[in-house]
């Protein structure tokens, strides 16, 4: 008989709780980015990082099973990055993040953002040292994604319908989503933007800093 | 979701049980499984039964796992009862309030291990 039931994840959930007291004394907040493959993670990152980093320091860690070519793109934009190849698994876990923090310049950071693998079932169960974890759902993927896929959508703190300026041309009902979330999700902050029209980027990015804000007043 | 991982996950806990000289021998684990979790149990214990074979640890040869699903609930925050939900039902029962704490549904834990206990050393 065991007197407190045993995480079968313990090993993973203790790096986690690790990199959440780094980041207590580092005071940085830090954001898991998830979604589907193409969702428009990276496009959203390169655009809204160049406003955000007139304001924070900010510094990207970037899942994929295989290449650096989202890093190259936040290189670009000159913010700090570190790109994981998990080569093969499908989510990134602490212990990745934990060898990327080692990597940035955290001592000059306020702020990192995890740009986790293209995936709508794995990342969700994964707690990474997240403060927040927040979702992209794109119109050309369908309005039926959060019946099919609901626990990325219950365990995100904020879900970003992307692709906004495609609309008009895909057969996404709009108002079946925003059903479908409000009853998986109730009352979850949804942002509708559209990066290449630059739509809702401003309030997107005003999320970020209040969340920066929320953190430092609770932590002091 | 992963269920091998998982199970390998499950198997290096009852190896730590057993080094920690807690235990000789784990006969019987019992896992929960919460209802919201992308987990299934028949490949869990499918993914359990294969690591054990291929792995062959002292101590676990013959342990049988039990996988207890954990339904799913959550606390109303407006009248305080404890209401079952599902991923697309998140509203109370009694007052259909929407601002519920979930209390229960996403577990992936080993509650109870059943076994000799001693120091698996002391085997002959």
């Amino acid at each position: 008989m065991l007197e407190t039931p045993i995480s079968i994840l313990a090993t993973n959930d203790a790096c986690h709780t690790r990199i959440q007291a780094l980041l207590r004394e580092k005071k940085i907040v830090m954001i898991n980015m998830m979604s589907g493959p193409g969702a428009g993670k990276t496009s959203l990152l390169e655009k809204l990082l160049i406003s955000l980093k007139q304001k924070i320091n900010v510094g990207v860690i970037e899942g994929d099973l295989y290449t650096a070519e989202d890093a190259k793109r936040l290189e670009r934009i000159a913010i700090p990055v570190v790109q994981i190849n998990t080569q093969g698994a499908c989510h990134l876990d602490a212990f990745m993040i934990e060898k990327a923090l080692e990597q940035l310049p955290i001592d000059e950071l306020d702020m990192i953002i995890i740009e986790n693998v293209g995936n709508l079932v794995c990342p969700a169960e994964f707690k990474i040292g997240e403060h927040f974890k927040m979702m992209l759902s794109s119109v050309t993927e369908g309005n039926d994604k959060p019946k099919k896929y609901p626990l990325m959508f219950e365990v995100s703190d904020a879900i970003i319908l992307s692709k906004m300026d495609l609309l008009p041309y895909v057969p996404f009902d709009a108002l079946a989503f925003r059903k479908d979330i409000e009853a998986i999700h109730p009352g979850v902050k949804l942002f509708e933007v559209s990066t290449l029209a630059e739509k809702g980027l401003i309030e997107l990015e005003a999320w970020f800093l209040n969340k920066l804000e929320e953190l430092r007043c609770k932590e002091g | 979701m992963h269920e091998v991982s998982l199970a390998m996950g499950i198997i290096e806990c009852l190896n730590a049980l057993i080094k920690n000289q807690q235990m000789r021998s784990i006969e019987k684990v019992t896992v929960q499984i919460g209802e919201l979790s992308n987990v299934m149990p028949e490949a869990l214990l499918f993914a359990f039964e294969a690591m054990l074979q291929s792995q062959s640890i002292n101590g676990l040869k013959n342990c049988q796992m039990t996988i207890q699903r954990v339904s799913a609930k959550a606390v109303c925050r407006q009248c305080h009862q404890t209401s079952a939900i599902t991923h697309e039902r998140k509203r109370c029962l009694y007052c259909k309030g929407n601002d519920l704490e979930i209390i229960s549904g996403y577990e992936l834990q080993i509650s109870e291990v059943e076994g000799e206990e001693g120091d698996a050393r002391d085997t002959y």
